[in-house]
């Protein structure tokens, strides 16, 4: 494995060069526009159980993505085969599709001025160096962690898994309009799975770190004794009576809120008016002290990018302001389609942070149960329901119940529902015990109200 | 068509090894290099899978895709501990070379050098013909694909004026798989899968709802018939519409009557997961406790069944080479069986039941479902809806998980209504229902004469990787249920 390039056995100009290969192939069959994406993947991922490694995984490929456009109308093709034939044949079958479809008008390149031809790369390729042996060593080391932490508890806890992984990957993209380039990005990631037993009764539960940088996860003690806690915590838990009650959603968990706010803002369903959130652009649909800012380019950040797959330029910017949705995540296509220009979104939104204008800097965990003073703290979704164009909202959960500021104990076996356009006024406080998973950061939400459903 | 044919093997080989250069006694090599001391077992897994895709939006279908993923796992298994290593290559430099990788990751602590032994192949007897063989990705004219997905749209839009949106979708996709072991297994499959996507969303004062429904199998053009389309499109434009005038869902405790088909997806979650060999093997299923004993009333049978003809989870063969067959998880009440692949069933000395299954060749296979579902019972449908005083109807489902350590589980329904004094009397907006698989299904009171199979919609996923399946139920009533309403 060489340093500079990871797992990768290609170069970005190698991944380049076949991509203007399928633009000028597009070019000379008849295609209007062409763009042409060519990528390489590697990486090695490990799982151990009882001291040995019962998966070893070692990851690789290559793919060419071809989107052509004739006469407004679009073809697409996808081939795992790099070489030059393989390639011209998926040109080809992208062509005979356009020549099958009918016309979109709004379809095609992304104009010349959204496109970032300028714009500093953003940092995100940090190759690990680790070979499977090194990873293997990582994952043995969480596991016995697991067990060292587990042995203070009076509960009986095993490791039915931990894991480390990582990957490199390199991207080109050439389009007909003389756009071409090239980035990189890696992956890091390291995981725990704890089972705790105790009369009878099991519990499974889990932790994890993902980051770009090796150095950059938490510690493997930190990983094992999260996913033996979590495990144990939830030990004993019992349902609630039906009834309504405050609702904090965990920092860990609450992600998934903000992620409901953000399928509502995308231009694809705005243009199909398929949220609830329709045309909520320049409106309140917030309690009038939150915000939601968007971040492209922090260096190795897990949603950080220079432009998007359409080669449009990432912009830092408020999508909701004081409550007021300011913008929506579009790709060129639902911006013209909208009437807007497209916010470098076509990969979906960079990074994010969900935030209050109340909070106080000392709103951590602790100061947002005692906030809270009695209610219900949830800490896991098991499954369940939004429905996106309603906003009819239904969730299985588990956490604990908050009694006078403090745990009283595990709660399971319950839903918690409502309606997100009533959630997302009534939130009271967003702690400033940040978590962040993949694009999304937040703290702790506290929301006014919601339906509990148990015995 | 189910009956035996010969082995679809010649075909394969002429598509998936003979173009690059390779045979039968490439792979017994490779195998050989791939085995050795320690190594219990290694296979190779190669496949091409050819993806079709049209897509309707705003009236027209204004785009389309085609994809080409193909390539060649390698596997090996010493004990519990196995290696995958894999290529997108298909030829013998980068067979050899994946085989090397995937040695390296198993070697650690084993002895790499010595070579196993190559395996002589069994000649494949006549296998199941659960499906059609021809290409379904080109058996068609791009024009017929097109006009399919345009009529769709015509009769969403005509079923009810008050339909604004329609989106659809046709995917069609044939793979091909070949299968070699060092146990001597040398198989292969053809197998199409059809799928159709259906979304609309209805306005009406002020007010927006959407509906979706799909329709699948491993059939061609042929298996659309008019009775499953006109079913598609009733399907979707009664969710979107019923969903416009709907009422908060009940919170807590009730009885809920489960209509046939999708709501089986109970059962996938309730029981399936839980019968899955791997989680018994290491004895992280809540059932490992159970099995033998009751769980259920007496007249509850639910089977595993990878052989119905057409069905979307069905498999001639599965990613092992193991004939697919017909499993009895729970047998009148009591859990019997387990879904085996061969790596779980060595392990526990049991046999495989031809349930492993793999995403693509870049992915370790694993013991899953394939078509699960609960057997009629002797009730008329009205029957058991007039049977309860104050509850819920629910007949759509978005779909559900389950821990299945735990045995937790949850399904999300997207078409419901009230029932009060044993009759149907308003729409209800989607609700979560939860329970545990265990505890759940003794609830069960009244099982319907009306069994059906989802439409071919299922899509399951375990450890990152999706695979279809189908799951199916008649209408059933359960006594208690947590319903996660908000009002």
């Amino acid at each position: 494995m060489s340093a500079a390039s990871g797992y990768l056995l290609q170069t970005p100009e190698a991944l380049l060069e076949v991509a203007e290969q399928a633009v000028v192939h597009a070019r000379r069959i008849g295609a209007d526009a062409t763009t042409a994406t060519a990528n390489e993947f590697a990486g090695t991922a490990i799982k151990v159980r009882e001291g040995a490694a019962i998966s070893s995984v070692r990851d690789g490929g290559h793919a060419l993505a071809i989107t052509v456009f004739k006469d407004g109308r679009t073809g697409r093709a996808n081939t795992e085969a790099l070489d030059r034939a393989s390639v011209g044949l998926a040109v080809e079958q992208a062509y005979a599709i356009a020549c099958e479809v009918e016309a979109d008008p709004d379809a095609g390149l992304a104009e010349l001025a959204w496109l970032a031809t300028e714009a500093d790369e953003v940092p995100l390729f940090a190759p690990s160096g680790r070979t499977p042996t090194m990873l293997t060593d990582v994952a043995l080391e969480i596991e016995r962690l697991a067990i060292d932490h587990a042995a203070n508890h009076k509960a009986s806890v095993r490791v039915d898994e931990a894991s480390a992984a990582s990957a490199d990957m390199y991207w080109a993209c050439v389009q007909s309009n003389g756009f071409a380039r090239a980035a990189g990005a890696s992956i890091q990631s390291r995981g725990c799975v704890a089972i705790a037993t105790r009369d009878g009764e099991m519990v499974r539960n889990w932790w994890h770190s993902a980051d770009r940088r090796d150095e950059c996860l938490s510690s493997s003690s930190l990983i094992a004794g999260e996913a033996v806690e979590r495990a144990i915590n939830g030990l004993g838990g019992r349902a609630l009576p039906t009834q309504s009650a405050p609702v904090m959603l965990d920092a860990r968990v609450a992600g998934s809120l903000v992620g409901e706010l953000v399928s509502g803002l995308t231009g694809h369903a705005q243009h199909q008016r398929s949220t609830f959130l329709a045309g909520a652009a320049g409106s309140r649909r917030l309690a009038d002290h939150l915000d939601l800012m968007e971040d492209p380019f922090v260096p190795f950040g897990l949603a950080s990018r220079a432009w998007d797959g359409e080669g449009v330029a990432s912009i830092a910017r408020a999508v909701v302001s004081a409550g007021v949705v300011s913008g929506y995540f579009l790709d060129a296509r639902s911006a013209r389609k909208l009437g807007m220009v497209p916010t470098g979104n076509a990969d979906g939104p960079g990074n994010l942070t969900f935030s209050s204008r109340l909070a106080s800097p000392c709103d951590d965990r602790a100061a947002m149960i005692r906030k809270m003073g009695r209610g219900l703290l949830v800490t896991e979704f098991l499954g369940g329901g939004v429905n996106p164009t309603t906003g009819s909202y239904s969730k299985a959960a588990a956490g604990f119940w908050i009694e006078h500021g403090s745990i009283a104990y595990p709660v399971r076996d319950i839903t918690i529902a409502g309606a997100l356009p009533d959630m997302l006024v009534g939130i009271v406080s967003v702690g400033q015990d940040v978590y962040r998973q993949g694009a999304i950061g937040t703290g702790s939400i506290l929301i006014d109200t919601m339906r509990i459903a148990g015995r | 068509m189910n009956a035996e044919r010969s082995s679809p093997l010649p075909a394969v080989r002429a598509r998936l090894l003979e173009p690059h250069e390779l045979d039968d006694s490439a792979l017994a090599t490779a195998l050989a290099a791939a085995t050795g001391k320690g190594t219990d077992f290694a296979d190779l897994y190669f496949e091409t899978t050819t993806r079709e895709t049209w897509r309707l939006e705003d009236q027209r279908v204004t785009s389309g895709g085609y994809s080409v993923s193909q390539g060649v796992g390698v596997r090996a298994i010493a004990g519990d501990r196995t290696a995958l290593a894999y290529s997108s290559n298909i030829s013998p430099m980068a067979l050899t070379t994946t085989v090397r990788a995937a040695r390296d990751m198993q070697a650690r602590g084993l002895d790499a050098r010595a070579a196993g032994g190559a395996p002589v192949f069994r000649t494949p007897a006549g296998v199941q013909a659960l499906y059609e063989s021809e290409d379904i990705v080109q058996g068609r004219q791009a024009a017929d694909k097109v006009a399919l997905i345009q009529d769709l749209d015509r009769r969403a839009r005509t079923a009810d004026p008050r339909i604004a949106h329609v989106m659809a979708q046709l995917r069609l996709t044939q793979s091909l798989i070949l299968v070699a072991a060092s146990d001597g297994t040398l198989e292969a499959d053809i197998r199409p899968l059809l799928r159709v996507d259906l979304t609309v969303i209805a306005e009406q004062n002020g007010k927006v709802s959407r509906g979706s429904a799909g329709l699948g199998g491993r059939y061609g053009f042929d298996g659309l018939t008019e009775d499953r389309l006109a079913r598609l499109v009733k399907r979707a434009t009664t969710t979107a519409l019923v969903n416009l005038d709907a009422r908060p869902a009940p919170a807590g405790v009730m009885p809920v009557v489960l209509g046939r088909g999708f709501p089986g997806v109970l059962l996938h979650e309730a029981v399936g997961h839980g019968l899955e060999g791997d989680a018994h093997r290491t004895r992280s299923s809540v059932f490992a406790d159970h099995m033998g004993t009751a769980i259920a009333a007496a007249g509850l049978t639910v089977v595993d069944d990878g052989t119905l003809p057409g069905a979307a989870g069905s498999l001639n063969i599965d990613d092992e080479g193991t004939a697919a067959e017909r499993t009895v998880l729970i047998d009148k009440g009591r859990l019997t069986g387990l879904m085996q692949d061969k790596l779980n069933a060595r392990l526990m000395n049991q046999r495989s039941t031809g349930n492993a299954r793999r995403a693509s060749y870049a992915q370790l296979p694993m013991p899953r479902m394939t078509n699960t579902f609960l057997e009629a019972g002797p009730h008329d449908p009205r029957e058991i809806i007039a049977s309860v005083e104050k509850g819920i109807y629910a007949v759509e489902f978005g779909g559900g998980t389950v821990d299945i350590t735990s045995g937790r589980f949850n399904f999300s329904s997207t078409q419901a209504y009230l029932i009060e004094r044993g009759r149907i009397t308003a729409p209800l907006s989607g609700a979560t229902l939860i329970g545990v698989g265990h505890e759940a299904l003794k609830h069960i009171s009244l099982v319907g004469n009306d069994l059906s199979l989802d439409d071919g919609e299922a899509v399951c996923g375990k450890e990152g990787q999706t695979v279809v399946v189908g799951v199916g139920q008649p209408t059933i009533r359960i006594d208690e249920m947590v319903v996660g309403g908000a009002g």
